[in-house]
């Protein structure tokens, strides 16, 4: 958990990492683990983390504008991001982003599932080698790679 | 070994309140015996280049003719410099209490900033007034009449600057230069755009290019940048951009020359640039009127505009070439920060400025954020601010932004007049020896105000004699700026400084240094600062003459001599290596959002006292600064003066980048990185070749929150 993470979106963040990754991006390009700026995060210990002490973290910290889930592989652990949004939501209308490296066809069901949510917002797509950054007009940042982009759901 | 006596005559009470202070004492202010060698100072110039003396005139890589003079006398300087003060002090108050204020300052808990020059005047801020009316009525050797072109008017702008800075011993500024700049540039634009205006693109483009053809750039190359900058293909659009190209190249040109090293001890004049929003230019110069009769409203459009086109260039750094040892261009380029102007955007609270104005004040705020986004080398400030570093604020901006019961927040400037705001010295108080003073076991808030009344009475009767001292020399014709210019000794202020408000508050309740402020603490700071306040409200009522506070004040080396002071004096008991000159000290261990919870809180009763530094190691897109900026706007509302202050790395290749990989290296091409520069203080210098020793070990420990 990081808190005033401002390289993953626009706004002040809450950067939470998701403990696991299946390391697609770089087997598909037959590619070293290690290449992956996130290598280093799937060697640290993990954590659990109440939701509650989420929130409260999120909160107390007055710059914070969003929660966002990302490096390892947030979608692989769906439920628990789905459970954390949905309690989230509760009190709060703040905007969510998960950093995923999957594309929509591949998480059609999570994509629908995350719909009833306000403010959900996706960057989608593998990390490509050597690829050149693209500017992002929704997250409004640079990204790694032109084949990836941002969507509000 | 031979010795040729070089001695000072002086009174006898002088000689033993001097000689009074202990050597080790006086070898802080480079006052102690063998600093007084200047047979030494000239030996060590040369063979050692660590004379000793302020930390930033140190000699490092400054060596030359003109540095050389400025360190080896400095200690003649200051010795007159304290002389020349006790002397006044005593005929005004006594020898008693001019024993006293050498001691306090010298050995206790006061500082006088800049201390070779206490019949000098500090910082001042003047309008181009009398430049555009009068001409440099300052000079009466060279014929002169006022300037008639934008292009006079810059060097005579650039030349008084340059002037200033020899006469006063801080900031030296034209506050108004770029609004009376508008005055020269509009009827320019305005003859272009009616008389060529019908004129076909490609016609006027000839013409534009006369005036960037150069010898490096042909009529193609010109062609070729023209049609790259104005798309839209319209003659209107060329026009602008042809004239802004001009313009662009004559405020380039004032940045080169006044970062140039001409002051004594091989300094550049410190100088700074405020960018004025649409709310602040409407809203704050009512008095404004130019020597046509028009108003500020009437060359808006034109001020805006200027101030885009300097920043603009400013904002992406300098280019050049990367030189090689020989000092010869090797054909990389590379980009580079400069110190000066120190820039601040004064943007509008909402209190400020007319409705109808709201949106295009917000648009122009944000065009200026995304431009500094990429370095940060700009100040932010809510709220009119005349160019200057500090918090002196004009009568009409204090009833407008401050609503507390804060009183001394710098009525210095008549709001119906051109008149000079600035300081003429600052007496800084070092707040953490106050409460080293008291017994253990007495410390409390009580007894700590106690003591710190009786300095501050000290520090008042001191300023009172360099103001009494001030007027002398001005009698004397020994400034040539003066009425005439609008610099009116009376508008000018007398300022309390001060340093280490978090040491001293940690002592009071005997925590540890490096704990977070308790909102008990808070309650402390906040009482100190209060109490401080009053008292210069008090000397106003008394004395009639400007008091105004300033914590902390931005002194590049007072925070490291006040700390060896109190070392001597209270050994071990200092636990803090330097004093803070910010409210939370940037060597803490917390995150940004608690950085700016304190500064925010202590701003409450009495704003902007010091420019909260935000040290920051990202690379940020426009839009995330844009953001950040709003939402700091909105959740600590009374933060009225930031800065971002990354470090700013260049590498090999001459890439200049606000962070670095993980090993170190350039971000854009792995190389190594060959120059740090960051805010040492108040201004951007090189980590690795410009920060004194204690300044450099200072910046080694500054927390950088990491926002990635």
């Amino acid at each position: 958990m990081e808190e005033n993470n401002l390289n993953h979106y626009y706004k002040n963040g809450l950067l939470v990492a998701t403990v696991g990754c299946d390391w697609k991006c770089l087997k598909e390009q037959g590619l070293d683990i290690s290449i992956c700026q996130n290598s280093h995060t799937s060697k640290m210990q993990t954590k659990f983390i109440s939701t509650k002490e989420l929130v409260d973290k999120f909160n107390e910290n007055l710059l914070s504008e969003c929660i966002i889930f990302a490096g390892l592989e947030p979608i692989l652990q769906f439920d628990e991001v789905y459970g954390f949004i949905k309690e989230f939501r509760k009190t709060n209308y703040n905007d969510v982003v998960i950093f995923t490296g999957y594309y929509p066809e591949e998480i059609k069901e999570e994509l629908e599932k995350l719909k009833s949510f306000e403010n959900i917002y996706i960057k989608l797509g593998r990390y490509i080698q050597n690829s050149s950054k693209i500017y992002d007009p929704i997250g409004k940042i640079w990204l790694s790679g032109s084949n990836q982009y941002f969507i509000k759901l | 070994m031979g010795k040729i006596n070089t001695g000072y005559s002086c009174s006898e009470d002088y000689e033993k309140a001097f000689y009074s202070i202990p050597n080790e004492y006086r070898e802080i202010e480079a006052l102690d015996d063998s600093s007084l060698d200047k047979g030494l100072r000239y030996k060590n110039y040369h063979s050692k280049r660590t004379v000793k003396g302020e930390e930033n005139a140190n000699v490092g890589s400054n060596i030359n003719p003109n540095n050389r003079e400025g360190v080896i006398h400095e200690p003649d300087r200051k010795i007159h410099s304290y002389e020349v003060l006790y002397e006044q002090i005593k005929e005004d108050f006594g020898k008693n209490r001019a024993d006293e204020s050498l001691n306090e300052m010298l050995k206790g808990s006061l500082l006088l900033n800049d201390s070779d020059g206490s019949d000098q005047r500090y910082c001042i801020a003047v309008s181009a007034h009398s430049l555009v009316t009068k001409g440099r009525d300052y000079v009466d050797d060279i014929p002169n009449i006022a300037p008639q072109h934008y292009r006079s008017f810059m060097h005579t702008v650039i030349e008084q600057i340059m002037q200033l800075s020899s006469e006063f011993k801080g900031a030296t500024v034209i506050f108004d230069s770029i609004i009376y700049l508008a005055y020269y540039t509009k009827p320019v634009r305005d003859y272009l755009m009616e008389t060529f205006s019908h004129m076909s693109f490609e016609d006027y483009k000839k013409i534009a290019i006369k005036d960037m053809i150069n010898p490096n750039k042909n009529y193609k190359e010109c062609c070729e940048i023209i049609d790259k900058n104005v798309a839209s293909g319209k003659t209107l659009d060329l026009i602008n951009f042809s004239f802004n190209y001009l313009l662009k190249n004559e405020l380039q040109g004032f940045t080169y020359i006044i970062n140039n090293k001409y002051r004594i001890s091989g300094q550049s004049p410190f100088t700074n640039l405020s960018i004025f929003t649409p709310r602040i230019l409407d809203g704050n110069f009512d008095y404004f009127k130019y020597p046509n009769d028009m108003k500020i409203k009437d060359y808006m459009n034109e001020i805006l505009d200027i101030q885009l086109i300097f920043a603009e260039f400013f904002s992406q750094g300098l280019r050049g070439y990367i030189r090689d040892e020989q000092g010869n261009p090797t054909g990389k380029k590379m980009t580079k920060l400069v110190p000066f102007p120190v820039v601040t955007l004064a943007c509008a609270n909402d209190e400020i400025g007319s409705e109808h104005l709201l949106e295009l004040d917000k648009e122009y705020k944000e065009k200026i954020e995304r431009l500094f986004s990429k370095y940060h080398n700009i100040n932010i400030f809510k709220g009119l601010k005349l160019a200057l570093c500090c918090r002196i604020l004009t009568e009409n901006t204090n009833s407008k932004n401050h609503n507390t019961e804060m009183s001394s927040l710098g009525v210095v400037s008549h709001v119906e007049s051109h008149d000079a705001v600035g300081s003429l010295r600052v007496v800084s108080l070092g707040l953490p020896n106050i409460a080293l003073s008291i017994n253990k076991k007495d410390r409390n808030l009580e007894n700590y105000l106690k003591s710190l009344d009786e300095k501050l009475n000290v520090a008042v009767d001191i300023l009172k004699s360099q103001r009494n001292l001030i007027e002398i020399r001005t009698k004397e014709g020994f400034f040539q700026f003066g009425e005439n210019q609008g610099v009116k000794n009376d508008k000018l202020a007398s300022t309390i400084g001060g340093l280490g408000l978090y040491e001293a508050v940690k002592i009071i309740t005997g925590e540890k240094w490096g704990t977070m402020y308790t909102d008990e603490e808070l309650k402390i700071a906040n009482s100190i600062l209060k109490y401080i306040d009053k008292k210069c409200q008090e000397a106003i009522d008394k004395t009639g003459n400007i008091y105004n506070m300033e914590l902390s004040i931005p002194g590049e080396s007072g925070a490291m001599r006040l700390r060896k002071r109190d070392y001597l004096t209270y050994g071990d008991e200092v636990e803090y290596i330097e004093l803070s000159n910010q409210f939370l000290p940037a060597t803490i261990d917390t995150n940004i959002h608690q950085k700016l919870r304190v500064e925010n809180e202590l701003c409450k009763f009495v704003d902007s006292t010091t420019i909260a530094h935000i040290n920051i190691d990202a690379e940020l897109s426009e839009d995330a600064v844009v953001q950040l900026h709003k939402k700091i706007a909105e959740v600590y509302p009374h933060l009225s003066h930031y800065a971002f202050n990354p470090i700013t790395y260049l590498c090999k290749e001459g890439h200049l980048h606000t962070t670095v990989t993980d090993d170190g290296l350039c971000i854009e091409c792995d190389e190594v990185i060959i120059d740090r520069s960051t805010r040492s203080i108040g201004y951007i210098r090189s980590i690795d070749n410009e920060f004194g020793k204690g300044r450099k070990d200072e910046q080694s420990r500054r927390v950088y929150y990491k926002l990635k």
